[in-house]
């Protein structure tokens, strides 16, 4: 009985040396996914936003020129980029208050009810992306809970679509789960007797986060801001269906730029350009994030 | 008396949902006293430490901190510090921040928070490395960074919840040396929760027995020792012979196949109540011939500690454990076999005469001694 179990890790020690060669061959399909779906499309961007635009039949006619990338300098293509990083900006912070809250709240709950609570911030994410954009307007639009609420109370009001506040709102509450989840991972990770220890020795509420909470889930946090932050640059169709599509964000350009102007290589570069953004962000984060625990680090003089 | 008491409870209780934790119950802890809680893991000690501090609210009765009661007053406005048992040290600042924490909260100056953190390692002798994490310290050096930082703020009281739990046997012996040092030289309340006996005797002014969320008794540690008021506080405290007795009289006790043995009768216990005779092992003496008053025995076992003999002895229907030291075991008891013939003697003083049942026993209400 016991030799057979203490035999079985040794077994277990022995499988990679024989099998190293079914160890590729397990990683195959994901590698294959990555390159297929990922590697080769963005290869394929990468090369169009370079290439010779088609003004007759769209498409690309090869060649090369940097022309793509500096049209996009054009105050126009220029306006929907910075107002793109505002918003994405603005969208990140809503979610990092409300999220981190959230996170907050949640991770201090009795350990039996958080799953629960868990539970109801993931169940909107369930439903399709579009279905939750059009609940939106249902709810703050004419004719809606909102409008009919607020005209009982005797409030002058009319709907709320589009507005800035409804994209706001509708962008929240798309990204409130990826923004709760990361925090509330380092939020558990935390001894709950901090939070005694802290206020045992005077601190108050936000004294608390300010030294023990935030530090502490700093890693959830900037998570947060990543995965909030980057995706909104991408997001086309809530500013069409709840801001009225005056103001375009890049999401909608290229798809502007690759359907209705069909000129591909500019779709492309701009496509380009958002990536770039993209894993700036996520370095300048990154980098943020380490300064911040090197700092720490040697706070005491 | 004009000074107050340093911490004054009056009829505090805490239930968990029907789970009664902490019966009510008064207490009252002087001034720089060293006053220890004193019971076995689960008997509510940590619960009641809570509703010192206001991490608990109590579910009826009233916690006064020098003379004022605080239970509207939040934790972090209440004059104390608390020792958690996990030490909840803040892992990501340095053993320096993490001292400086409540002077930083506080916003005290700068020099004067540099000369106070300093000084609170100091205290705790661990000025080497101010610059490291928790995690670079061994279990003794956490738990003196912990205690730094509850007196950095020269709180009124300190609480200990089982500090040197964690620690192994020779670092709690010399802990237990320097938090006794160290309370005697900042001159603050300490309240400290144990469940070790050992630990509370050499420590304390006074010690508070607790089990299943009730006081037993209040008292210091000879006393606790000497005259445990309750069956529980007699076998809790050091070992202790527990002889099942009867009131013959108003003034003798008598066992089951012993006779009247002899014992100081302090409660008014009504002839014929069930009692029992607690007699601490090294009271009692042993002889290999009879003496006055002594009882005949039966060597049942015999165990060498050392500096002592751990013998036990069956007499009557009882059976007794006498301790004699080493050097006083007489040649003739040394070569006695198990099974020999053994008398067993003790003086009228030794013995104490308790409620057989723990329930009836009165619980006590501490003051200041
Ligand atoms: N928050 C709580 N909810 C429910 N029961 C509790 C809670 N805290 C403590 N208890 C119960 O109260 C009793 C006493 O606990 P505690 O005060 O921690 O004892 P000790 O510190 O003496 O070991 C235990 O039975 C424990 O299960
Ligand atoms: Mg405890």
């Amino acid at each position: 009985m016991s030799a057979s179990t203490a035999t079985a890790p040794a077994r277990g020690l022995r499988a990679p040396a024989r099998g190293t060669l079914l160890g590729y061959l397990l990683l195959l399909p994901a590698v294959a996914v990555i390159v297929l779906l990922v590697i080769v499309p963005m290869a394929v961007i990468a090369r169009q936003s370079f290439a010779l635009s088609d003004p007759l039949l769209g498409g690309t006619m090869g060649g090369f020129t940097w022309d793509n990338y500096a049209k996009l300098f054009d105050p126009v293509y220029a306006k929907t980029m910075g107002y793109s990083l505002g918003l994405a900006a603005l969208n990140a912070a809503v979610c990092l208050v409300v999220g981190y809250l959230l996170a907050f709240y949640i991770s201090t709950r009795p350990a039996n009810r958080q799953p629960v609570l868990l539970m109801l911030v993931i169940i909107p994410f369930l439903t399709d992306f579009l279905v939750r954009t059009f609940a939106w307007i249902t709810l703050l639009g004419s004719g809606g809970p909102y409008v009919r609420i607020a005209r009982a109370l005797g409030f002058d009001a009319s709907s709320l679509v589009p507005s800035q506040f409804a994209v706001i709102m509708s962008l929240l509450y798309a990204f409130l789960p990826v923004a709760v989840f990361p925090i509330y991972a380092s939020m558990r990770a935390i001894d709950p007797s901090l939070r005694e220890a802290a206020s045992d020795l005077g601190a108050g509420w936000w004294q608390t986060h300010r030294r023990i909470f935030i530090p502490l889930s700093a890693t959830g946090i900037g998570s947060s801001i990543m995965l909030t932050f980057v995706p909104t640059l991408g997001v086309f169709v809530i500013p069409v269906l709840l801001g009225g599509g005056k103001d375009p964000l890049v999401g909608n350009l290229i798809v502007t730029l690759f359907t209705e102007f069909r000129n591909e290589p500019m779709g492309a570069a701009m496509s380009m350009v958002v990536l770039v953004l993209m894993l700036a962000s996520v370095a300048v984060i990154t980098g943020l994030l380490r300064l911040l625990s090197i700092r720490s680090n040697r706070r005491a003089a | 008396m004009t000074q107050t008491s340093a911490v004054r409870l009056r009829g505090i209780t805490k239930s968990f949902g029907s789970n009664l934790v902490v019966e009510p119950l008064d207490l009252e802890i002087g001034r720089n006293e060293f006053f220890s809680i004193l019971g076995p893991s689960g008997c509510g000690k940590t619960t009641l430490m809570r509703m010192i501090t206001g991490f608990e609210t109590p579910t009826a009765g009233s916690v006064e901190l020098d003379g004022k009661t605080v239970d509207r007053v939040p934790t972090r406005q209440r004059d104390l510090n608390m020792l958690f048992q996990s030490y909840a040290l803040f892992p990501h600042l340095s053993v320096y921040e993490n001292v400086a924490f409540e002077l930083r909260v506080r916003k005290t100056a700068k020099a004067e928070l540099d000369r106070r953190v300093r000084e609170a390692l100091a205290l705790v002798r661990l000025e080497d490395f101010p610059q490291r994490k928790p995690s670079e310290l061994s279990g003794g050096q956490r738990q003196r960074v912990a205690l730094a930082r509850a007196v950095v703020g020269r709180p009124a009281v300190v609480l200990l919840d089982e500090p040197l739990g964690a620690l192994d046997q020779k670092l709690r012996k010399e802990m237990q040396f320097e938090l006794k040092r160290m309370q005697r030289e900042v001159g603050i309340t300490f309240i400290y929760v144990t469940h070790d006996q050992e630990e509370a005797l050499t420590m304390s002014d006074r010690i508070a027995v607790m089990s299943k969320g009730r006081v037993l008794q209040v008292a210091g540690p000879t006393e606790i020792y000497d005259a445990p008021n309750s069956r529980f506080v007699a076998s809790f405290i050091g070992s202790c012979n527990l002889i099942d007795a009867v009131m013959s009289s108003a003034d003798t006790v008598e066992v089951a196949g012993l006779g009247p043995v002899p014992a100081t009768v302090t409660g008014g216990f009504a002839t014929g109540t069930q009692v029992v005779v607690a007699v601490r092992p090294e009271r009692m003496t042993l002889t290999d011939r009879p003496t006055e008053g002594s009882f005949a025995g039966v060597i049942s076992e015999r165990v060498f500690l050392g500096d002592e003999w751990t013998y036990h002895v069956k007499t009557g229907g009882t059976e007794l454990t006498v301790r004699v030291p080493s050097g006083e075991t007489s040649a003739a008891l040394a070569t006695l076999p198990e099974g020999g013939q053994v008398w067993v003697s003790w003086p009228t003083a030794a013995g104490r005469v308790l409620p057989a049942d723990d329930t009836t026993s009165p619980s006590l209400i501490g003051s200041p001694a």
